[in-house]
């Protein structure tokens, strides 16, 4: 009944109140009245549940977030960013589209499904608008046996073959210049170096290119190795730089 | 990239039949199947920057033009832009679009376009030999239905399919290839095409560019269009590019792409395990981090080893010291002694005579090392060389703010800086080909002027030869960071192909050779000419000794070298290795030390670009722009050398 307007609070403390530049109160009687999220319907008693449940602190009309509610207001805002660039990378939806989508979306999503759209997404560092997401569990055992699904190409194995998932590309032009090669969803191409310069195999095309260009091309691992330890010498690979 | 060959584009009422592809398909080379003349072909993506055109062989009416190659009709680099324009121009043209035929869905990414254009146009899938052996088989009758124009497969090198081609360019038709988009950009579409006129290509062509976001095709339009009516179009495309979250471009080229994959599934069948494995082996290496090094060093040592010492050395001995030497410029001598006038004798075999220094240079000193040095770097582009060195550089280049793609341009430039600035063309953003035309300006000493350096060098010490490239070297990144430093802008992404790795064809490898070398010929010798007439007026009136007197403290005092070296430098304007040659001649006569010869080189080749590069700076980059490189690069220049003045002398260097 209530948890949507708390995690709304909890979500503008963390963003508006700059939790991310350290700032970490909100005035509860900001100069634009009108704007102010405390103003809906229902806010004042969300606010007040929000502090009986220990989220938020509320002295001399400021604002602040508990270190609990600094937890859950990080989960929000995650899954919130993450849930932008599903519909903007994976749906190809606008950036407002995105956006309002998102929001929706956001309240929607459990602790286990947002970190099934992460490690889909290849763990993400930055929103479509290029605020940072913050990193959830998933991401801090990427280094565990469960590998994610969807990677940028820079981070395929040499010699590893892939499937293009999705372009995720904000520099203008690049888009459209990787495509103009032929490389789209679905195409799959060979990561075969990496240095001094990346080389990909794509149908009979090889390609040298640089890295940020190739962080910018997620693909899907053919085969999600689980244990990659004992299936790393199976592919026979000329190429080992 | 052969100047003399640009034409007029707007021949009327003659029949065009258009040159199209990707790059580094074969175009020129069937350019010249089709009209028996040489444009630059090469193993190396965008080589062809200007536009060649020429005559065809088969049909008396009809003009063959080649055009750089694109992989998108909306155009992201100038040469690109070039050859869009071209479709864009002229009515009455048939295309016929080159393709590598292992590479066919991205060939049929551009036939998508060419049919939603609706030019007639045929498809030649070149390189039909290195599919085969790649176990590619392409069912051509298939594919000229599933597209509805005809197709012929080619091997363009060796000349096969090269009649059939010929025969077919009669039935070159629109294609029917045409692909259907979702409803809201189909609707977006015809709205727009509404709006157009009747122009040489499809309205419905031209609305896909409009709302994919073409500047250029829109500055095209306003001669057709009312201001009004395009700031409508624009904002129609504003409006639709809201609604996705990727370019149009991009969503327009990936539905392509599913209709494309659909033809491909049914005309074409792949056998694993083709290619030739030696080859591959050496691309792999060449490209190695490690192991590329080594291979890099030896291509440059062998180039040393056959311009710099066989062009430079044995025949140009030959050629200067006997031929020229001992039989024509004594023939000369005697001949025009007796000439009337003692001015025409002077004129044309005195101290700055027309033969004995403008023919000879010419022919004798430049010619030689120029033709070594176009012949290595058309056997290294044949075999498929450069674009891996592009890779190799492309981690150096980083620090100076340049993709690896610069890196033809610069070694290019070691062969002619004019020609090489002309290639700058195919570099993608403003700011590297003003970066690159500043250090080909700067610090690439041209193959003529490294010849007379070297010959000028091979007398003293082989140190100084190193101290001497390593100044060189050391200015080049110096100038190159600082002034990526300055000039605003970010790097551009490095996206290069790789042809594979091929045996030369010595008959492509003559073709480039022979291009280049008459490009030179008529770009080069006739300035040289002039150059030495110049001299040879300012000498006469006296006007280079009133310069040499007012350049005096500056020559003298500051670079410490003789008076005389003034006029080497007034020289160095006309053209690069003359500036050097007048060196040697100071050295010829003793008046230089080691010192003074590693100080005047290195003022020399840092010092201005000669004339025809500077004319051809003006025309790719503008007068003001070439005028502050100038501004900045003769001070510069001076600078440097009086710097090194005074370390030398003060170190109290000496050469054995």
């Amino acid at each position: 009944m209530l948890e949507r307007e708390i995690e709304e609070i909890l979500e503008a403390l963390w963003t508006d109140a700059g939790i991310e530049e350290e700032k970490e109160r909100l005035s509860l009687t900001p100069p634009h009245q009108e704007e102010s999220l405390f103003q809906q319907p229902g806010m004042e008693e969300a606010l007040k549940v929000a502090e009986e449940r220990g989220l938020v602190t509320i002295r001399g009309g400021m604002l602040s977030l508990t270190e609990a509610g600094k937890a859950q207001a990080r989960d929000i805002v995650r899954r919130h960013r993450l849930a932008e660039r599903l519909f903007y990378d994976v749906f190809d939806v606008g950036s407002e589209e995105a956006e309002s989508s998102a929001c929706k979306f956001e309240h929607l999503l459990t602790a286990e499904a947002t970190d099934s759209i992460c490690i889909l997404l290849g763990h993400p560092s930055t929103c479509p608008h290029g605020n940072p997401i913050p990193k959830g569990d998933c991401c801090l055992s990427e280094l565990e046996e469960i590998l994610p699904v969807v990677i940028p190409a820079s981070q395929l194995r040499i010699g590893e073959e892939a499937a293009v998932a999705y372009l995720g590309s904000r520099v203008k032009d690049r888009l459209d210049r990787i495509a103009s090669l032929g490389i789209f969803p679905g195409t799959r191409l060979t990561l075969l170096q990496r240095h001094p310069a990346c080389i990909i195999r794509c149908g009979e095309t090889e390609l040298a290119l640089d890295e940020t260009i190739l962080r910018d091309i997620r693909v899907r691992r053919s085969t999600p190795e689980l244990f990659p330890q004992k299936t790393r010498h199976r592919h026979r690979r000329r190429r080992r730089w | 990239m052969s100047q003399c060959h640009q034409v007029e584009t707007k021949i009327s009422g003659k029949k065009r039949i258009l040159l199209l592809g990707n790059p580094n398909v074969g175009k020129s080379v069937i350019f010249y199947h089709l009209t028996g003349r040489y444009a630059t072909v090469s193993n190396y993506p965008g080589t062809t920057v200007a536009v060649a055109s020429g005559r065809a062989n088969f049909d008396e009416g009809s003009t063959i033009i080649d055009s750089p190659g694109v992989n998108n009709l909306i155009p992201r680099s100038e040469d690109e832009k070039v050859a869009r324009d071209l479709l864009l121009e002229h009515t009455k043209t048939v295309l016929i679009q080159v393709a590598d035929a292992k590479n066919l869905k991205r060939a049929l990414l551009l036939s998508a376009q060419l049919a939603e254009a609706e030019v007639p146009f045929l498809l030649a899938l070149n390189m039909a030999d290195e599919a085969e052996k790649k176990g590619i088989m392409i069912n051509e009758k298939e594919l000229s239905r599933a597209l509805g124009v005809p197709v012929v497969l080619t091997v363009a090198t060796q000349g096969q399919g090269i009649n059939q081609l010929k025969e077919k360019v009669k039935e070159a038709r629109p294609g029917s290839f045409q692909v259907r988009h979702d409803d809201v950009l189909e609707e977006a579409i015809s709205s727009i095409e509404r709006l157009l006129p009747s122009l040489p290509i499809a309205r419905r062509s031209l609305a896909i560019m409009l709302l994919s976001g073409d500047p250029e095709l829109e500055k095209w339009l306003s001669q057709y269009l009312s201001a009004e009516l395009l700031k409508t179009i624009r904002k129609k495309s504003v409006d639709l590019r809201s609604r996705y979250a990727k370019s149009i471009a991009y969503i327009v080229n990936r539905r392509r792409m599913q209709e494309i994959e659909k033809i491909v599934a049914q005309v074409a069948m792949v056998k694993k395990g083709g290619g030739s494995p030696i080859a591959e082996l050496i691309g792999e290496l060449s490209v190695h981090p490690v192991v590329g090094i080594p291979i890099l060093l030896l291509v440059l040592y062998f180039f040393y080893l056959v311009v710099g010492v066989f062009g430079a050395g044995t025949v140009v001995e030959f050629v200067e010291g006997v031929l020229f030497g001992e039989y024509i410029n004594p023939a000369a001598t005697w001949l025009f002694s007796l000439a009337p006038t003692a001015l025409l004798k002077d004129l044309m075999v005195g101290e700055y005579g027309l033969i004995t220094i403008g023919v000879t240079y010419a022919v004798a000193i430049i010619l030689p090392v120029v033709g070594f040095f176009f012949i290595c770097f058309s056997l290294l582009e044949d075999i498929g060389y450069l674009p891996r060195l592009a890779v190799m550089a492309n981690a150096l280049l980083r620090h100076i703010g340049l993709s690896g793609k610069a890196v033809l341009p610069l070694i290019l430039g070691l062969g002619c800086d004019t020609m090489a600035t002309l290639t700058t063309r195919t570099l993608e953003s403003k700011r590297e080909r003003l970066l690159v035309t500043l250090l080909l300006a700067l610090a690439i000493p041209c193959s003529a002027q490294m010849a007379v350096i070297l010959a000028l060098m091979a007398g003293i010490s082989g140190k100084a030869t190193i101290l001497f490239f390593s100044l060189i070297l050391i200015n080049l990144l110096i100038v190159g960071y600082l002034a990526s430093k300055v000039i605003p802008g970010q790097r551009s992404d490095f996206v290069l192909e790789m042809p594979p790795i091929r045996l030369p064809q010595p008959s492509n490898v003559m073709i480039k050779t022979l291009s280049r070398m008459e490009w030179y010929f008529k770009e080069a010798v006739p300035l040289f000419l002039l150059g030495t007439l110049i001299l040879f007026i300012l000498d006469k009136i006296g006007f280079l000794l009133s310069l040499e007197r007012a350049g005096a403290p500056l020559v003298q005092q500051w670079l410490g070298l003789p008076a005389a070296a003034t006029g080497a430098f007034i020289m160095g304007f006309l053209r690069r290795d003359y500036g050097a040659a007048g060196f040697f001649r100071l050295n010829e006569l003793g008046l230089l030390d080691v010192n003074q010869i590693i100080i005047s080189l290195v003022v020399i080749t840092l010092f201005v670009p000669c004339i025809a590069q500077f004319f051809i700076m003006i025309k790719e980059r503008g007068l003001k722009i070439t005028l502050a490189i100038v501004a900045f690069i003769f001070p510069y220049s001076f600078f440097v050398g009086g710097v090194l003045n005074f370390i030398l002398r003060t170190l109290g260097v000496t050469w054995q």
